[in-house]
């Protein structure tokens, strides 16, 4: 980017994204490098990159998750609190464990994307993407719920915000999420209610 | 006050030479200062005694000095290498060092290895396994029934264990982190290397400074 050849009409891609299994994609890097990039041009990408990705929902392979990985979860390991000043633990991260398959999973998160109206994307690594259509405090909210798996029949999702304002976020986590999540969810990493006899109520 | 040269400094509690330290470890001389800032606000917080005991450790990792965990232990013992209960200046560089960005990826799975094998043995055995993942599940919340836990460990043990004597060996333990990358994730804490910068009061303090006036 020194080369002044490339700051012509060069303008700095804050709100667009593109599903990370096309980050190598030759297309991608054809259209930055050109100093006539313009983000109509990534535009496109973008769209043809959500709409392939959307049709393979059914090839989603989840990350293999081992022993060590579960106690990695934890994030108790992490010695990074002692460069932190916030309390460690208190993120945006929220992870549930279910007995459902990968599919199934898929299949609800869909449901909760079509009732919330947001657009979903599957990524071929396991993520799940979910936008909203309409734009919120900071931009369209972007949560990604991430699965990983234990075993065939045991699998730790890990959902995060991507974009967005965070208290949208937390909304649509608690609100949205966690009531159509409630049958297949096993178990919410810190909640208190975590039983599946559990009758929490969420009501919408 | 009095008749003496104030500006004569005291001996700081804990100050270990940061030219040797900086010789033994990846830090410059400017970052082991800036370590040493760390240190003392660290070692400060409960007893001023330049050393950091296990509460003072607890209270600067979890913001919590009655948080106790299987983890934070263990990762106390191995920082207190000649076993005092107590982390001097030195072991505190010395230990931090192998999370360095630039340490060696050996050091990095060796440090990781002594982590998980809790009793020392030189193995890290399936109970052992077992054991950190009850505490962990414990303290997440996160309920599993011992038949699922024990389908886990089967898993884990198939690919790493490949003599099947229900312990994970050093080499073995090699082999599989090298196959699983993500796992020596925690043993790089790249904020060592903005340290200079994370605690710039040390260009205040600075041995190097105060010599060349």
């Amino acid at each position: 980017m020194e080369n002044p050849w490339f700051q012509k009409g060069f303008k700095k891609i804050e709100t667009h994204y593109i599903p990370r299994s096309f980050h190598d994609s030759e297309d991608v890097f054809k259209s930055i490098d050109s100093p006539k990039c313009s983000c109509n041009d990534l535009n496109a990408l973008e769209e043809r990159a959500i709409a392939k990705s959307s049709s393979n929902s059914s090839s989603l392979k989840p990350t293999s998750m081992n022993a060590f990985d579960i106690i990695l979860l934890s994030q108790e390991f992490n010695l990074s609190g002692l460069f932190e000043n916030n309390v460690p633990g208190t993120k945006s991260e929220a992870r549930f464990i279910t007995k459902q398959s990968t599919s199934e999973i898929v299949s609800k998160l869909q449901e909760v994307a079509s009732t919330e109206q947001f657009q979903i994307t599957t990524l071929p690594d396991g993520t799940v993407r979910m936008q909203a259509c309409k734009e919120g405090r900071k931009g369209q909210l972007a949560i990604d719920a991430e699965i990983f798996e234990v075993t065939p029949s045991f699998h730790v999702v890990e959902v995060k915000k991507f974009a967005g304002d965070t208290m949208e976020y937390e909304r649509f986590r608690d609100q949205g999420l966690k009531p159509t999540l409630k049958d297949i969810v096993w178990s919410w990493q810190g909640d208190q209610q975590t039983t599946e006899t559990s009758t929490s109520n969420h009501s919408r | 006050m009095g008749c003496f040269n104030s500006t004569v400094r005291k001996p700081v509690p804990g100050h270990e030479n940061p030219t040797i330290l900086a010789s033994q470890t990846a830090f410059s001389v400017s970052e082991v200062e800036a370590l040493f800032e760390l240190f003392k606000s660290i070692s400060s917080s409960v007893i001023d005694d330049g050393l950091i005991n296990k509460e003072e450790f607890q209270l600067a990792l979890f913001k919590n000095r009655k948080k106790e965990n299987l983890f934070a232990n263990r990762i106390f013992d191995l920082f207190d290498v000649k076993q005092k209960g107590v982390i001097d200046f030195g072991d505190f560089v010395r230990a931090l060092n192998v999370f360095h960005p630039n340490a060696p990826q050996e050091d990095k799975i060796s440090f990781c290895f002594k982590l998980y094998d809790m009793d020392g043995t030189g193995f890290i055995e399936r109970q052992e396994v077992k054991q950190m993942l009850i505490a962990l599940l414990c303290e997440s919340e996160l309920k599993l029934a011992d038949d699922t836990i024990e389908i886990i460990l089967d898993k884990t043990f198939s690919e790493a264990d490949v003599d099947q004597d229900g312990k994970i060996d050093k080499s073995e333990w090699h082999n599989f982190v090298t196959k699983n990358p993500s796992l020596l994730k925690i043993m790089t804490l790249p904020y060592l290397r903005d340290i200079t910068t994370t605690f710039p009061s040390f260009v205040f303090n600075s041995e190097v400074e105060e010599i060349a006036t």
